[in-house]
Formats: structure tokens, C-alpha cells, sequence
């Protein structure tokens, strides 16, 4: 594993610069998903304030971050940005060695104040939250205006709270338009474990869904083959980055969480001196775009001038607020725990579902 | 298609690159070599399919590279493990190491984000009709068909020809076989080679029928997998496809598991951890029945000894 990380580092530096970031994630920097898109955003940050970014992909499990955040601590980097929201203590570790350089988890939110401080956490780690159950709530309720078997379903990665939401909202979203829509889903536990992801998607779409969410990382590729093989019409609207290249029979949108503006605003931060002790900022739809879905390109036929218009109105309505879509650990109801959304009344979000 | 039927059909798809993986392990286990490092030649099977499909534009030359880079990883390792004599446990770890970071260096180089066209289902005339079973075996992809004639294929190998027979006897009594005039070395080399190339094969149908692409550690501890199915079928290629059976089906039914009355309230974890419990237990109470003898053993000939 280690060896893979070390191969995988790629490093672009400005020698006029002092500012260092370190941007650790799961996936590659040309996975066509979630690393891609934290890379993209990084690389044109270092551009454009000229700061030496280095990257380092294929990062897995807790010990990986630890071990490649301490090395750039211990190097002297100013700030080092993980960009994965399950591995549990790394970056408390890290932050408490190393007390210099200013550490970022993304995407990571305390339940209660409480929660944080049972953390005890040190000044120099920050948090940062991109409200993905947005853009999955939209996604959902794309899903629920097009679907013709009322069914969908969604294929996860791991189920913890940051992921956990998408899903959910993706749920809620499809129930939040359609009352008739039934929803199915299953953790595969793997980012990049395609052949569960396509027996995954073959299950559900056997049961008669039509639409498939995908909360994982390059195993929805799996998913596309699933949908491209699928006796009925079915069409796969995966996260993180714009896949419709992939796979453009099926790929009918993306959801686009903007992880390229939130890594450019992070460093822009950084170099601005900006993150404080105990740094916490939240990027939304409305601040940032999170959230937004990719255009349906060549398939736009497969949505009527009905659901877009439908879409539009429960976009609109989550931008003014009228639609208030459950947070995944804070207030009432949440949205963090697998099926939690099951027990939401969607009318009590604000929504009228025909 | 019913849930049952469902099942049954996407895990005979999932339990193929096992298979593959397992029936190759069996050759090289009836040598006398245990090839730990199963899993990394899997994923650079998967790999250089993916390699060969984006390069060189056809599934018949991914299904060629991959096939080439299990040679290339049947030479390697038989380099190792017969003719230095390295420890096999400690080399096929490393082996599987240096596979991740091999192919990981050179998927983001080279293949990053690509896509490749699977093998599609082929109906095989009449037989792909019957009812269920039609749909379960008879309507799947070209690679699913060539497993299963492989495996009567290295039974026939393994049990009714003479180097069958020459290096079995080479994994019992490797001292007496050499005393019988066999070359030891020159019996375990090609079943290195045949078994690293039928893993390879299982790692470019991951790759070719499956997942569309290369990830990062596509197998995913398929070779593993691969190396209890042997265990649990005994070395013997029929057994090892009703194991892999088990295994894929397990795996299918995890999805499916909340649609099958009766069922519908086993957790799915607990379905998915069913097939290992099979095979401790079958480990366990085949402790009577015993590996080729000296499996896992180095060998060294009396004239190399002597010299």
C-alpha cells in the first residue's frame, strides 16, 4: 500500500514559494471521481497564488494518512489537507505532533459541541463540511421525476456519516417529488471493488429500478456496465466528478460537490492566513456551488420538459430555504445513519410529493 | 428474471475470476509450490488487459496481454520460488506487494480513468432456453464458458497425463522422484507458469466481463479467495467449481437477500461471511486429509546439493 501512495505522489511546486501543501486522498489524480476532482482544484491553486502543492493518491486506511501527514509535518509543510472524512484518528494524531503546520479534514462535521470537545483537539486542526446531501437530494429528486418503475436505488461505499447522507438525501429527494418511488440500497464496502458494484447495480435493476445512485468512489464503473446491460432503460447518476464520458448511454448526470472550488478556497485560505485556530467552514449550493449537477448532454431527451421544470422548482426551493433537507449529525431529524431517512415524513421537510 | 434466478446469475459472474485464479492454483500446487503471491498476478493480469484493450483497441488483445502478463509473472516467480529457492510464504507477499505499487505507479500514468468494453452475454442456442438454468448458465459471456471447460481441462492434466502423474509424484516425494530420474525444477517450472497464466486470465475477467476499466487493487482479495477455494475443494478442479459457487453466490445474495421471503431477515454481512465459516471448517476437518507433501518446500537437486 505504502509503496503505491509513495509511486503515486505527484508532486508540482512553484520555486518562488513558500507556502506547502500536502492533499492526501483515496483514488488517483485521473480517476475520473473524487481524487480528480480535489487534484484538479489543488493544481490550479498552485497556479494561480503559486504555492507548491504536492499530491499523494491511493491512500486507504487510517495508518496511510497518519503516516504520510506526519511526513509532511515533519517536513514543514503549512498545511496539510485530508480529504477523506472516514479515517478516524489520523488527523487528530497528526495535528497533535505537529503543531506548525495546520491541518484540514474534509469532509468532517461534530455532532454536538459536546462531540468536539470530548475530541479535545488541538488548535491547529480544522475542519471543513461540503453539504453533499444537497446536491444528492437534488439528484434524488431528478430520480423520482424520470424513474417509470418508481424504483431506485443507490450503491454506497462505507456507511459513515459524510456518506451516509448522500444516500439518504438521494431518498428523500425522490420521495420528496414522487409518493409512489421506492428506494434500495447497499454499502459495498470498497471504493474501487467494480465487480460488487455491477452485482449490486444487476440486483436492483432485476428488481425493476431504473435509476441508480452511486455514493462510491471508481467502482461505480461497475454500475455503468450494469445499466448498459439492463433489460429496460437505465440510467446511473454517480458523485464527485462529471463521468458522462465514461459512460455517455447511460451517465445521465453527475452530481458535481465542487471539490475543485472547495480545494482552491482552502489554499487561497492558507496562503491568506485566514485559517484560524479551530477552523471550520461550511460550503453549500448557495456559497459554492456544492451540489450542482452536471448537464445531461446527450441525453437530455430522456428528461421531460416536466421533470426539468420540477427540478428547477425543488432546486429553487432548496436555495430559499423552503425545502430544508436534514442535516447528517446535527439538529433534528438526521440523516447519518443507514435507512435514518426512511423515518423522515417528507412533507415535514417542506415538500408536496404527487 | 425472479429473484432466485437473479441470484444464482450474477453470482456465477462473480465467482469466475476465482475460479480461474483457483484452477491455476491447483496446478501449481500439485507441483509442490504454494503461490502466495496468487493475488498480485491476478492484478497485473488485470491490468495489462486494460493495457491492451486501451493500446491496442479489442478485447481479444486485452484478453492476450493478460494472458502475457501472467507468463511474464509465471517466469518470475518460478525464477524464485524453484530455481533460487526463496521462502514461498515470504516471496508470494512481496510479491502481491510489489504488484500494487507496480500497477498503481503505471494505472496513473497510463490508464487513468479509462474505460473498457466487456464481453457481452452469448445465449447458447436451446441450451438457453431451459427455464432458470437457461438463464443461469447458459446465457453468460464467453469467458464464464471457458472457465468451465478449463476445468475438466486441468482435472485431465493434473490426474490422466504423465506430467500430471511425473509432478504430483514431485509434490510428494521430490528426493525419490529425482532418484526415479525426474527433474524436479523442470516439472515445477511450467506448472508455475500454466497456474500463474490461469490467475492472470481471472484477473483480465475481472477487467474484460466485469468492472469496464483498472482500478487500484481491483482484485480485492480474490486470489486470497481463491487460495481457500483449493483448500476447501481438495486440489480437485469440479470441487473448486462448486467452491467458487459458494463463494459467488454468497457474495449475490447479499444484494438480493432482503427480497428472499424466508431470508429477508439475515443480515447480509452474515450471508457474506458464510462461505469463510465453510472453509475453516472445512480446513479444520480436513486435517486428517493432508497437502502434497513437501508443498511449499524449496527443493534443491543432489547435484546442486553436492556441489
Amino acid at each position: 500500500m505504502l509503496v503505491g501512495a509513495i509511486a503515486a505522489a505527484a508532486a508540482t511546486s512553484s520555486r518562488s514559494a513558500t507556502y506547502q501543501v500536502a492533499v492526501l486522498f483515496p483514488g488517483t489524480s485521473n480517476d475520473g471521481s473524487w481524487g480528480q476532482a480535489w487534484s484538479q482544484g489543488s493544481t490550479a491553486a498552485a497556479k494561480k497564488y503559486g504555492v507548491k502543492v504536492t499530491l499523494v493518491g491511493n491512500l486507504n486506511t487510517p495508518d496511510q494518512y497518519l503516516a504520510q501527514a506526519s511526513a509532511f509535518g515533519s517536513k514543514g509543510y503549512n498545511l496539510v489537507i485530508i480529504a477523506n472524512g472516514g479515517v478516524g484518528q489520523a488527523d487528530l494524531q497528526a495535528a497533535q505532533h505537529f503543531s506548525k503546520t495546520k491541518f484540514i479534514q474534509a469532509p468532517f462535521e461534530f455532532a454536538t459541541p459536546a462531540a468536539q470537545k470530548a475530541r479535545n483537539e488541538p488548535a491547529n486542526l480544522g475542519h471543513i463540511d461540503a453539504e453533499q446531501q444537497q446536491g444528492a437530494f437534488l439528484a434524488g429528486a431528478l430520480a423520482g421525476l424520470i424513474t417509470k418503475t418508481n424504483k431506485v436505488a443507490s450503491v454506497n461505499g462505507y456507511a459513515f456519516p459524510a456518506l451516509t447522507r448522500q444516500p439518504e438525501a438521494f431518498s428523500l429527494g425522490a420521495r420528496c417529488v414522487n409518493a409512489k418511488v421506492t428506494f434500495q440500497q447497499k454499502y459495498i464496502n470498497s471504493w474501487d471493488d467494480t465487480a460488487l458494484a455491477k452485482a449490486a447495480a444487476q440486483a436492483f435493476i432485476s428488481n425493476g429500478a431504473d435509476v441508480l445512485f452511486s455514493a462510491t468512489d471508481q467502482a461505480a464503473q461497475g454500475m455503468f456496465q450494469a445499466a448498459e446491460a439492463a433489460p429496460h432503460p437505465t440510467y446511473v447518476i454517480p458523485s464527485y466528478f462529471d463521468s458522462h464520458s465514461q459512460a455517455p448511454k447511460v451517465v445521465l448526470t453527475s452530481v458535481l460537490y465542487n471539490l475543485q472550488g472547495v480545494a482552491e478556497d482552502l489554499i487561497k485560505l492558507g496562503m491568506q492566513n485566514k485559517i484560524g485556530d479551530h477552523f471550520y467552514k461550511q460550503y453549500t449550493y448557495k456559497n459554492i456551488g456544492v451540489g450542482k449537477l452536471a448537464p445531461f448532454y446527450n441525453l437530455a431527451s430522456a428528461v421531460s420538459p416536466a421533470a426539468k421544470a420540477g427540478l428547477a422548482k425543488i432546486t429553487q426551493g432548496v436555495l430559499s430555504g423552503k425545502i430544508k433537507i436534514p442535516d447528517e449529525t446535527t439538529g433534528s431529524p438526521t440523516i447519518g445513519t443507514p435507512n435514518s431517512a426512511a423515518k423522515i415524513n417528507v412533507k415535514s421537510l417542506g415538500c408536496t410529493p404527487k | 428474471m425472479n429473484v432466485t434466478v437473479s441470484v444464482f446469475s450474477i453470482g456465477i459472474a462473480l465467482m469466475v475470476p476465482i475460479l480461474w485464479a483457483a484452477l491455476g492454483e491447483v496446478v501449481v500446487e500439485q507441483s509442490g509450490v504454494i503461490n502466495i503471491g496468487i493475488e498480485g498476478v491476478m492484478l497485473i493480469g488485470a491490468f495489462c488487459s486494460a493495457l491492451g484493450y486501451r493500446y491496442l483497441h479489442g478485447l481479444t488483445w486485452g484478453l492476450l496481454l493478460g494472458i502475457g502478463g501472467g507468463i511474464v509473472c509465471g517466469l518470475v516467480l518460478s525464477l524464485l520460488y524453484v530455481r533460487l529457492g526463496t521462502d514461498q510464504i515470504v516471496t508470494g507477499i512481496l510479491f502481491n506487494v510489489l504488484a500494487l505499487g507496480f500497477t498503481s505507479t503505471l494505472y496513473t500514468k497510463y490508464l487513468g480513468g479509462g474505460v473498457v468494453k466487456t464481453y457481452g452475454a452469448v445465449k447458447i442456442p436451446l441450451l438457453g432456453d431451459i427455464k432458470y438454468l437457461g438463464e443461469i448458465l447458459f446465457q453468460q459471456n464467453v469467458l464464464v464458458y471457458a472457465s468451465f471447460l478449463a476445468a475438466p481441462v486441468v482435472f485431465y492434466l493434473v490426474n490422466n497425463t504423465w506430467y500430471g502423474l511425473y509432478a504430483r509424484a514431485a509434490s510428494e516425494h521430490p528426493r525419490a522422484a529425482e532418484t526415479a530420474g525426474l527433474n524436479v525444477w523442470r516439472l515445477r517450472y511450467p506448472a508455475v507458469i500454466v497456474g500463474c497464466t490461469l490467475s492472470a486470465v481471472g484477473g483480465a475477467t475481472l477487467v474484460l466481463t466485469t468492472s469496464g476499466g483498472f482500478v487500484n487493487g481491483l482484485t480485492e482479495g480474490r486470489g486470497f479467495i481463491a487460495l481457500a477455494v483449493v483448500v476447501l475443494a481438495r486440489w480437485n478442479p469440479f470441487a473448486v467449481i462448486a467452491g467458487c459457487v459458494l463463494f459467488g453466490v454468497a457474495q449475490a445474495l447479499q444484494f438480493q437477500i432482503q427480497n428472499l421471503g424466508p431470508l429477508s431477515h439475515v443480515p447480509s454481512d452474515f450471508v457474506l461471511m458464510f462461505p469463510y465459516v465453510i472453509t475453516i471448517v472445512a480446513v479444520v476437518a480436513a486435517r486428517g486429509s493432508r497437502y502434497p507433501a513437501a508443498i511449499g518446500i524449496p527443493y534443491r537437486p543432489s547435484s546442486a546439493t553436492a556441489a
